[in-house]
């Protein structure tokens, strides 16, 4: 049976990466629609509609804070790359040596480099949110959306090279895993700590008259 | 189309049924988000106004937005409806029906 309740995760999308004075009755309109009988698909697709329309809207009225937001994303990567990372590494390599090598990828193996390299993505996405707060969803974002556009350049290669291989022999398979993940889990984890403890949009403005209905 | 839209609705007109009259006339589906964005734009033009309804439960508890012309946004239509006719007025490639 269909539940009354639209999906849950497209909801908590909704109310936390999109913006705008009229953003309560959106939500409003969507449910009010939902419960009428429109499907789950049409729901996400209005979602992700709203999501990408309030973005946009937000990114072009504050273009250089958007700038600023990449910049500072980037700028902050390449210092801890510079200084931290080659110490954090040195100090991991003992530990790291002993972990299972599932995951294997780049220099450094092991979880213990997946766990630093996700932590300091979601880090550097917390750093680039706290440090853009008026608009920080849209901030985090473009910041988010730079990263996956850069790993993305690596997508051919996966495809050329490891998928051919791993058609051949399957042993390759676990190779294509890790770096699709190397590809898709930093940005989600740059979401992930930029949006961390962000409440719910607030959206009806003060000034709006009301009127019974 | 969001302002005919409106015109067409009269009293009462807010997202959903702004939307629904889209739809029908148009025969796309509209993103509910790219309707409040061009009312918002509207809005901060002065092409219409809006009021807040009272929450209800079967929105999860949220207030309808109500939206209305204003007599500039009247004006405007009128201007661009003008506008158009003259655009569209003697373009051999158009008449003689579909082709």
């Amino acid at each position: 049976m269909r539940s009354a309740q639209p999906p849950t995760t497209a909801t908590w999308l909704l109310e936390h990466l999109s913006s705008g004075p009229s953003n309560d009755s959106l939500k409003g309109d969507l449910m009010e629609e939902y419960r009428s009988g429109r499907s789950g698909a049409w729901y996400w697709r209005q979602v992700l509609m709203t999501i990408a329309v309030s973005f946009w809207k937000e990114i072009s009225a504050h273009k250089l804070l958007a700038v600023r937001a990449v910049a500072t994303g980037w700028a902050v990567w390449y210092l801890y790359g510079l200084f931290i990372g080659p110490w954090v590494y040195k100090l991991l390599i003992p530990f790291a040596q002993e972990l299972p090598l599932a995951f294997k990828f780049g220099p450094y193996s092991g979880f213990a480099w997946w766990i630093i390299w996700l932590s300091v993505s979601a880090a550097i996405g917390w750093i680039v949110g706290r440090s853009h707060r008026e608009h920080q969803t849209a901030m985090v974002l473009i910041f988010t959306a730079s990263v996956l556009l850069w790993n993305l350049r690596r997508l051919p290669w996966i495809v050329s090279s490891l998928v051919v291989d791993a058609i051949g022999d399957s042993r390759y398979a676990p190779y294509i895993v890790s770096n699709l993940a190397s590809v898709l889990l930093p940005p989600v984890c740059i979401l992930i700590g930029g949006l961390w403890n962000t409440p719910p949009k607030i959206t009806a403005p003060i000034h709006e008259k009301k009127v019974a209905t | 189309m969001v302002i005919l839209a409106l015109i067409r609705l009269g009293e009462g007109a807010y997202g959903v049924p702004i939307s629904r009259e889209i739809e029908g006339r148009s025969g796309r589906e509209v993103a509910l988000g790219s309707v409040y964005a061009t009312l918002e734009r509207l809005e901060e033009k002065s092409l219409v106004t809006s009021e807040l309804g009272e929450p209800t439960p079967e929105r999860g508890g949220r207030a309808k937005k109500y939206f209305r012309v204003t007599a500039k946004g009247l004006r405007e239509v009128r201007v661009t409806q003008r506008a158009l006719k003259k655009l569209w007025h003697r373009l051999p490639q158009l008449e003689g029906g579909a082709s």
